[in-house]
């Protein structure tokens, strides 16, 4: 369970695991390095924002914790009007200016799914 | 960029930001809808008038317009002044004036709900707060028949669901959301409670909503084909919630029980505050002016509908609406101001507003633009920036001068007044 718990925080990944790496658990370690993929490095993990969906209508920004935390005005639901939150609503739409500010990118890398969760029109798709 | 205030919705959003330089608009924060505006709007401020007569277009002079216009309204025997669904209070209470003036009738896209709502004892009863409020302290936020995600994209964001408040630290973690209507909409999405009725069922879930919180009849039983377990759900989220606010749209108004529908919410919340709860209802509606139109129109009668100034006073226009009017091409002479009237109208009283001669003032590029047989462009409000306009919950904003607004000489209230004092003058002589 230790392990386990290492594992989803990203402290270490499925290849410290010996037992894994021994013959007839290919199958396995396959399984959680995909799963794990996400919390490990920048290349594995994004954030699509489809420009063509979305209406601006900034719940991604209100909704985001960096966001809040970064400019706090977007907590009581203020545009941003910055260049240091994740998400800002430019020229009508949802712009991702700080992917790298994002929760799931390192050092935090939690499985945040907020912005995908409350975009109503399905213009975010996280990965 | 430059502080602005969008007057696309009947948000007024004035927490954006905007910048046009050559001939490109940019924008913080506007929403899809705030930010096309702008960028159609932004390549008209420059003044200017046409005349169309058998398919000949005539450019003119702002002053041969206006003596155009002048004596077209004063020729005419039932002028219509129609639509200011994207003015000031200012440019809407000259607008009053004027009908006033000339003995006509006076409406708006008011008419098409919001002042239905308004004129409805929903409305006396005082269960309306303002936005701010329901930031500040809204804990279960209900929409009926409404569709923010369509027509008021910040709605949800800036002030009812996502914000965090003085009572809601936690935003929408500490919110419950419900989306009633008769189809999946976007924004059932952010909903905890999806209901989806069928057409007219309004009232019916209303009605058992009340019975349950009231005792009387407790929900065991599906209602309108719903699981009793779904509407005792949200019966419970209405118990628990210190802070009910239910927006209400178009579905509840146009359904073919208005007032059926709006006495039963009107009711719920009677109930929720009966309980001990603060609980609120508030009309859902997009049009920008629609409530400065209401704000102003009360000030001279009762009425929140079309009023009609043919015997020298402001009355209810009686026995037949704008639209029926309209549709029986009764109106000779209409004045569309600030308002795309072929895109708002009803298809039958559009086609009957065609046989009419149209004076149009308003920005270019619309439809109207193209039809009116008089067109004066005139820069939109949120170029020119003067003035305030009535958001949804009548709080006034004030709107914000910018460096755009170098670009708007004239807008829209410059010209009524203008054509005002010369019809004035030209009925005295």
């Amino acid at each position: 369970m230790a392990f386990a718990t290492k594992l989803a925080l990203g402290d270490v990944n499925a290849d410290d695991c010996p037992p894994l790496l021994e013959p007839g658990f290919e199958k396995n370690l396959k399984t959680i390095r995909e799963l794990t993929a996400p919390l490990l490095s920048t290349a594995e993990t994004g954030v699509k924002l489809d420009e063509e969906k979305c209406t601006g209508c900034g719940n991604c920004v209100v909704a985001c914790p960096v966001d809040v935390a970064v400019e706090p005005p977007t907590g009581i639901g203020k545009a941003a009007r910055g260049d240091v939150t994740v998400f800002r609503i430019d020229n009508g739409v949802a712009k991702i200016i700080n992917l790298e500010k994002c929760r799931r990118f390192p050092p935090d890398r939690l499985n945040c799914r907020v912005c995908e969760q409350y975009c109503c029109t399905d213009a975010i798709e996280i990965w | 960029m430059d502080d602005i205030v969008c007057n696309r919705c009947s948000l007024l959003c004035d927490d954006v930001l905007a910048q046009i330089r050559d001939m490109e608009t940019k924008s913080l924060g506007l929403c899809r809808l705030g930010h096309t505006h702008l960028e159609r709007v932004a390549h008209f401020s420059k003044i200017d008038a046409i005349s169309r007569k058998n398919g000949v277009e005539n450019g003119l002079n702002l002053d041969e317009a206006l003596t155009m216009a002048a004596e077209t309204l004063i020729s005419a025997k039932h002028p219509l002044l129609y639509g200011w669904s994207r003015c000031t209070n200012e440019t809407i209470s000259e607008g009053l004036s004027l009908a006033k003036t000339l003995k006509a009738v006076f409406d708006s896209s008011a008419s098409m709900g919001l002042s239905q709502s308004m004129s409805h004892n929903i409305h006396n009863m005082k269960l309306e707060t303002d936005l701010e409020a329901v930031q500040n302290n809204g804990e279960f936020i209900i929409y009926w028949g409404s569709n923010p995600v369509e027509s008021s994209h910040r709605h949800a964001s800036r002030f009812t669901v996502f914000p965090r408040g003085e009572n809601v630290p936690q935003g929408v973690e500490s919110r419950i959301t419900g989306v009633v209507d008769v189809r999946e909409t976007e924004t059932m999405k952010m909903g905890n409670h999806r209901i989806i009725i069928p057409q007219g069922g309004d009232s019916e879930l209303a009605r058992a909503l009340i019975d349950d919180l009231t005792g009387k009849t407790p929900l065991k039983t599906p209602i309108l084909g719903l699981p009793a377990a779904t509407l005792v759900g949200i019966s419970q989220a209405l118990r628990k919630s210190d802070f009910t606010v239910i927006f209400y749209g178009s579905g509840i108004i146009n359904s073919g029980k208005t007032a059926e529908n709006l006495s039963l919410l009107a009711e719920l919340i009677q109930t929720l505050r009966d309980l001990g709860k603060n609980a609120y209802a508030m009309p859902m509606w997009h049009e920008p002016s629609d409530m400065s139109v209401i704000k102003s129109s009360k000030k001279l009668t009762s009425t929140h509908l079309a009023i009609d100034f043919s015997s020298g006073k402001p009355t209810q226009l009686s026995a037949k609406t704008t639209f029926q009017r309209l549709t029986a091409k009764e109106f000779d002479v209409v004045l569309v101001v600030g308002t795309d009237a072929f895109a708002v109208l009803p298809g039958q009283a559009a086609r009957g507003l065609t046989s009419s001669n149209i004076i149009y003032i308003g920005s270019g590029g619309s439809l109207m633009d193209q039809w009116a047989q008089l067109s004066l462009r005139v820069a939109d409000d949120i170029m020119s920036a003067s003035g305030s306009m009535t958001r949804i919950d009548m709080k006034d904003i004030q709107l914000k001068s910018w460096s755009g607004s170098k670009m708007a000489s004239q807008n829209v209230f410059d010209v009524i007044t203008r054509l005002h004092r010369l019809i004035e003058a030209r009925l005295k002589d």
